[in-house]
């Protein structure tokens, strides 16, 4: 019973993605067909190859995903480390209110990134818009570090202080190896929300710079069925690709995770 | 020693910087041209009027309870949803299901917003899929007769967007937790003759209850606020105030400006302050009665 | 260590990947274009980027392929075209204003009406600068009133005419055997025909928008108010049959009038899935276009109200933060000239009336232009100047969406 519900429910979330690949196939598509006939190559043509956009945008999205992946992940290691290791005035202030900006309605809370961004004509450039990604991905982060920390025995460390360890040595030959699975989730995390954020990249970026997400935008508000499903294709493989990726690299690491937690 | 008691507080600067400055500051700025000041328009001095004018728009309270009503659906859905696969995951003994499940689940976690806005259009769509199918079956005879799922008033097209992209994010988040709640509390359970209901609704979610109202809190959020869902799909009335606020920001006419910044003031407190309800509720409901 | 190593050098990544962006933080000195030599030794071998509607696959080609091959020859320069809608550029530009930004990112903007009002208001362009145009001079009726006033407002110098548009109805022959000449005939096919007509939604829609103002025309019996001032009580007086004619054909409209196709791109999409059976815009050779390269079947014709439809003018204008503005005049002229405007004509190109006075070419552009009228795909010249409306005030813009807001799509 329980298989079969899961079983459906993962076939669910998938069978969508075979209707757009016939989509950006078969250009033919009137009702009542139900699936798309004349197979054809000019999506794929017009949607990448005669595309301006499209090299230099998909270039703007990984360089604006792997600096928001690379800042989240050292923010959000430095803030759990102090959560859960470190006493300090307006501990709980921090620890109530790191998830804030996840419990904002977006569009307020990016209208008033946006003024500041304006002040500190951080507009139309891409620290602007990693910051502003950053806010809405930094709160992952810090989850994830709070149980990996809070998972580590305290007393591995105290037996590295005692044998001498200063604390940078403690951190990069202890610390950072144990939580190394996390640094991989929290990166892939970081790095899809940035991918995949369309709002705040086109408002602080002011349409000049386009990432994959603004450029396909225009393609799903005209209901551009061939196209979109190409770029949506494309889209979605990267993504994949990136999560198998930091599975992998955080897979080889699990034989330190075995027994990180009992 | 005292520089060991300024670390955690350089541990925590960037964050503090990062959220004083762009939060904080954000706020300021909105309240301020909110307020009527903008000189680079000629417009100086403070007055309330803009909140009044905002207020008093026959679409304000539709939009916002219209909003409410959406993230309050969409959420409550895709926590159902994904607390009951969790469930049934990390009960579920077979691990071949477990893998596909789990990949399935991410699948649909890294799919864009934007794009699960396209998956309705062509899904349900008065000549989308399910109408297509609807037509060859018989069951309906014009694409017409299909029932309105997008662009429509009760918003099953938006709500089925947040639902699709909501469920896989509470089920993964709420698995890793139960999972490491482990077998333990259900064998004795279980020995002690308790339905697999029971055992969900005594032990498992009580026990996971921070991780689920947390990730049920955020997809409320997001649906409360979010643009492009809620642009794309909505109906013409009534419109979700994430859309109104958006139609107002692009607005040719220089001097609504403040109104529209009122607007997103309100969004802000109001909008979060809907979501703290929404979690308080939330999670008095797992851990106190349940 | 290596592991603190490992993490400075990802730091140093990181800030210099974020110095990716585009924009230079040093102002740059105006320089003073008294002459078009001035122009041309400034603006060659430049970048300029272009913000304009990007919903039209064919005008996009044009920009990308035509436009910026030609610039890049004559003039060494680089064209970037960014798909934006009018009003979000208009609140980019406003935002950077607020921000003291200058320079800023944009060059050029495509442009008209009601947003070429906003953009002058808050001083958001640069100008005066169309004396300067060569072409213009050359080939342009110097005396022609969209050269001096773009619905009602005074342009200045501060925009160049790029063409003339009028709004133009779509049908499949297949479907639609008879196709509605007039409003009045409109309604009585909309009743016959429940669920097949609608229109794009006002007021993101600049479609939508021109088709209800073209209604205003029939509906009123009225002409020349448009063009004059009136109070706002006075408009929504003149309004009533316009609203009461929309209110009494919502529920026969595409989704029962629930729902309107968000842009004039997805009412095309609707069309081509034959779940609505017309469709319109303001490309006049677009369907010709597109029933040449096999989108629409040969029996998709276009055509225009007997009673007429609006016919308007557009415009390219510079940000008055473009970093580029000698560049931004050099590509202007040349999508002026006629070599550029004839092309833009072609059908399967754009479809757009040129903004030249035809009397002005020479023998061989004129035979080119000839060529190209007889095309019997295209609709021709003389039905749509017959059938042409002129333009409203812009203020008038702004008020039929706030009313069409307020009591037709809102109920």
């Amino acid at each position: 019973m329980k298989k079969t519900i899961l079983v459906f429910i993962s076939l669910i979330m998938i069978f969508p993605m075979l209707i757009v690949l016939l989509l950006s196939m078969f250009s033919y598509y009137r009702f009542p067909l139900i699936l798309p006939q004349h197979f054809t190559n000019t999506f794929w043509k017009t949607a990448v190859v005669e595309n301006p956009l499209f090299v230099s945008s998909l270039a703007n999205s990984i360089v604006l995903a792997t600096c928001n992946g690379i800042c989240s992940t050292v923010v959000g290691i430095m803030t759990a480390r102090a959560l859960v290791r470190h006493e300090f005035m307006g501990k709980r202030v921090v620890r109530m209110f790191f998830t804030l900006p996840l419990f904002i309605p977006a569009m307020a809370l990016f209208l008033g990134v946006h003024s500041v961004m304006i002040r500190l004509q951080l507009m139309n450039h891409c620290s602007g818009i990693i910051l502003a990604h950053m806010l809405i991905s930094v709160p992952y982060g810090i989850n994830i570090f709070i149980s990996f920390f809070q998972g580590i025995n305290r007393d591995m460390e105290d037996v590295g202080k005692t044998l001498g360890c200063t604390p940078i040595t403690l951190f990069s030959r202890i610390v950072l190896p144990l939580i190394m699975p996390g640094i991989y989730l929290s990166f892939s995390i970081s790095f899809l929300i940035s991918f995949t954020e369309y709002f705040s990249t086109f408002l602080i970026g002011g349409g000049n710079i386009i990432t994959f997400s603004t450029m396909m935008y225009p393609y799903v508000h005209n209901g551009d069925l061939g196209n979109g499903a190409v770029l949506g294709i494309i889209f979605i493989s990267i993504n994949v690709g990136i999560f198998y990726l930091t599975e992998y690299l955080s897979r080889k690491k699990l034989k330190i995770d075995s027994y990180l937690f009992e | 020693m005292a520089h060991k008691k300024i670390i955690p507080y350089l541990l925590i600067l960037p964050i503090v910087l990062l959220y004083g400055v762009f939060i904080g500051g954000g706020l300021v700025g909105i309240i301020q041209e909110s307020l009527g000041h903008i000189p680079i328009l000629g417009l100086k001095g403070f007055t309330i009027e803009y909140y009044s004018t905002a207020i008093s728009q026959n679409y304000f309270l539709k939009s916002l309870l219209y909003s409410i009503y959406i993230a309050f659906t969409a959420a409550v859905i895709a926590t159902v949803l994904g607390v009951v696969i969790a469930y049934a995951f990390v009960t579920c003994e077979n691990e071949m299901v477990q893998r596909v499940v789990k990949r399935a689940l991410q699948f649909g976690l890294i799919i864009p917003y934007l794009y699960g806005v396209f998956l309705a259009m062509i899904l349900f769509n008065q000549t989308g899929f399910f109408a297509r199918i609807a037509y060859s079956v018989g069951a309906i005879g014009e694409p017409a007769s299909f029932p309105e799922l997008i662009f429509d008033r009760k918003a099953v097209g938006i709500i089925w967007v947040f639902v699709f992209k909501g469920t896989p994010f509470v089920s993964l988040f709420v698995m890793n937790v139960m999972g490491r709640i482990g077998n333990t509390y259900g064998d004795v359970a279980k020995s002690l003759g308790s339905g697999s209901l029971t055992i969900l609704r005594k032990i498992y979610i009580p026990l996971a209850s921070n991780s689920i109202v947390w990730a049920s809190s955020i997809i409320f959020a997001y649906a409360l606020g979010s643009f492009e869902v809620n642009y794309l799909l909505t109906s013409i009335s009534p419109v979700p105030l994430s859309a109104k606020l958006y139609s107002l920001f692009i607005h040719p006419d220089l001097t609504v400006i403040p109104q529209t910044m009122a607007l997103s003031v309100i969004l802000f407190i109001i909008g979060g302050s809907v979501v703290g309800l929404y979690s308080v509720l939330l999670s008095f409901l797992l851990k106190g009665r349940i | 260590m290596k592991g603190l190593k490992r993490l400075s050098a990802m730091l140093m990544i990181i800030f210099m990947l974020a110095g990716c962006s585009t924009g230079t933080g040093n102002n740059v000195e105006e320089p003073t274009m008294s002459t078009w030599e001035d122009v041309l030794a400034q603006g060659k071998n430049k970048e300029v980027t272009i913000l304009m509607w990007g919903g039209n696959e064919s005008i996009n080609k044009y920009m990308d392929g035509f436009v910026s091959a030609k610039v890049k020859e004559k003039y060494g320069i680089t064209l970037k075209r960014v798909p934006m809608n009018a009003p979000e550029f208009m609140s980019k530009l406003l935002n950077e204003k607020k921000g003291n930004l200058n320079p800023g990112t944009s060059d050029l903007l495509w442009i008209n009406a009601e947003n070429f009002r906003t953009a002058k208001q808050g001083g958001l362009l640069w100008g005066p600068f169309t004396d300067l145009l060569p072409n213009v001079s050359q080939y342009y009726d110097l005396e022609a009133s969209d050269l001096h006033y773009d619905t009602g407002i005074p342009i200045e110098g501060h925009e160049a005419i790029w063409g003339r548009a009028q709004l133009v109805l779509t049908y499949d022959s297949e479907y639609v055997k008879e196709p509605p000449k007039s409003f009045e005939e409109l309604m009585v096919w909309v009743k016959e025909n429940p669920g097949k007509f609608t229109y794009p939604k006002l007021p993101d829609d600049f479609v939508g928008a021109a088709f209800i103002r073209t209604a205003y025309y029939e509906l009123t019996g009225e002409r020349d108010v448009f063009q004059k001032d009136m109070t706002r009580e006075a408009f929504n007086e003149l309004s009533k049959p316009v609203v009461a004619y929309f209110k009494e054909m919502n529920p026969y409209l595409w989704r029962e009038g629930k729902a309107f196709p968000v842009s004039q791109a997805q009412q095309d999409e609707l069309f081509k899935n034959g779940e609505v059976y017309m469709t319109m815009g303001f490309e006049i050779g677009k369907t010709a276009g597109q029933v040449k390269t096999g989108v629409y079947p040969e029996s998709v014709k276009t055509y225009v109200f007997d009673t007429g439809t609006i016919g308007n003018s557009h415009y390219l204008a510079v940000p008055f933060n473009s970093p580029n503005k000698a560049a931004a005049l050099l590509v202007i002229d040349f999508l002026q000239s006629p070599e550029a405007q004839i092309e833009k004509l072609k059908p399967e190109v754009w479809g757009d009336m040129p903004g030249f006075d035809t009397n002005k070419l020479d023998a061989s552009q004129k035979s080119q232009l000839e060529t190209l009228e007889s095309d019997p795909a295209s609709i021709s010249m003389e039905t749509l100047t017959n059938n042409r409306l002129p333009e409203m005030q812009s203020q008038y813009i702004d008020w039929i969406k706030e009313i069409w807001t307020d009591e037709i799509g809102g109920q």
